[in-house]
């Protein structure tokens, strides 16, 4: 197990600085102890699901528009569950890859939940609505009829793709970040 | 070249904090979308160029300008201040919804926020490809 030069605490395998103190540790100083890998993949799907659910779910997926939050919080619940494989010892490359892995899982998750639920819930009525609403804003009016092109009651399959598409870039950037912050957060804790 | 993870993403930073000011001075309705699948864009709650919204709301902007920062300026990741900006914009965010909304105190939790996860993201981000690259050239 790896010891910080500076403040002694504990120490991830081959971690570049320390996750209390931020010290550099030089190459030298990481064991080369092999470890057991790490399942990535049970973490992974239940971040993932847990994201894409509540990213798809109306209302409360709204907590999406602040900076992809569900996203985060799927990565961070992948890292913690990684964490608890391998507690105090998680490098944030294991939650970078978790969240990532979570995020794309996630994408699928909640694009395919939305059709249904867009299915149901968006209505003629609720169109209108929602154009009156964004009209309302200082953007341009392409802008508006480019997010009323996404707000049309049934199914489309290119509309869905397009999703899929965007859901897979930002709730995978998103959902490694919280990864990397969940990794670094959860291993300092064990590390105390 | 000696850091090219770092500085792709100091670029690929910068690119996104330039868009931000973008839409509005193009009037670029892919960029405003892209931004929305990200932020709620509420005008009440962004700043206004030549009478339109920057494509991100305020604490937004503020969280990915404090990131470039952070980027360029903090070269070691450090957990406990990240916890401290967590908290610090946990609490301001409950202020908002109870006491008192600040313009001010959602900037400055924003960017600090952003400035301190950046060393952190960035030594994730190094880890996961010098991982992939070692996993590529094992194959």
């Amino acid at each position: 197990m790896n010891q910080c030069k500076q403040c002694g605490a504990t120490l991830p395998e081959d971690s570049r600085f320390c996750l209390q103190c931020g010290t550099e540790n030089t190459p030298s100083s990481a064991s080369t102890a092999p470890q057991g890998d790490l399942d990535f993949l049970r973490p992974a799907i239940t971040g993932g699901l847990a994201l894409g659910v509540l990213s798809s779910i109306p209302f409360i997926n709204y907590l999406n528009a602040c900076c992809c939050l569900w996203a985060q919080a799927g990565g961070a619940l992948a890292a913690w569950l990684l964490n608890s494989q391998r507690p105090g010892m998680l490098k944030y490359s294991d939650g970078a890859l978790g969240g990532v892995l979570s995020g794309l899982i996630g994408a699928v998750v909640a694009t395919i939940i939305s059709i249904p639920v867009q299915m149901l819930l968006i209505t003629p009525e609720a169109v209108e609505q929602a154009r009156t609403q964004l009209q309302q804003a200082q953007m341009p009016p392409e802008f508006v009829d480019m997010i009323m092109r996404f707000m049309q009651p049934g199914f489309d399959l290119s509309r869905t793709l397009i999703s899929l598409l965007l859901n897979m870039i930002f709730l995978g950037l998103f959902a490694m970040i919280g990864g990397i912050i969940g990794a670094a957060v959860t291993a300092r804790k064990r590390a105390e | 070249m000696k850091h090219p993870v770092k500085l792709a993403l100091i670029l690929c930073t910068a690119a996104w904090c330039l868009a931000i000011v973008l839409a509005p001075l193009l009037h670029s309705a892919p960029i405003y979308f892209l931004f929305s699948r990200v932020c709620h864009q509420l005008p009440a709650r962004s700043w206004h160029l030549y009478g339109e919204q920057l494509g991100l709301c305020i604490r937004c902007t503020s969280l990915s300008l404090g990131f470039l920062g952070g980027l360029l300026l903090l070269q070691i990741p450090n957990v406990r201040w990240l916890k401290i900006s967590i908290a610090i914009t946990a609490m301001q965010w409950l202020l908002a919804v109870t006491v008192m909304d600040s313009e001010l105190l959602r900037v400055l939790s924003g960017l600090l926020l952003g400035a301190t996860a950046a060393p952190i993201i960035r030594t994730g981000v190094e880890e996961m490809f010098s991982r992939v690259r070692t996993a590529h050239e094992s194959m």
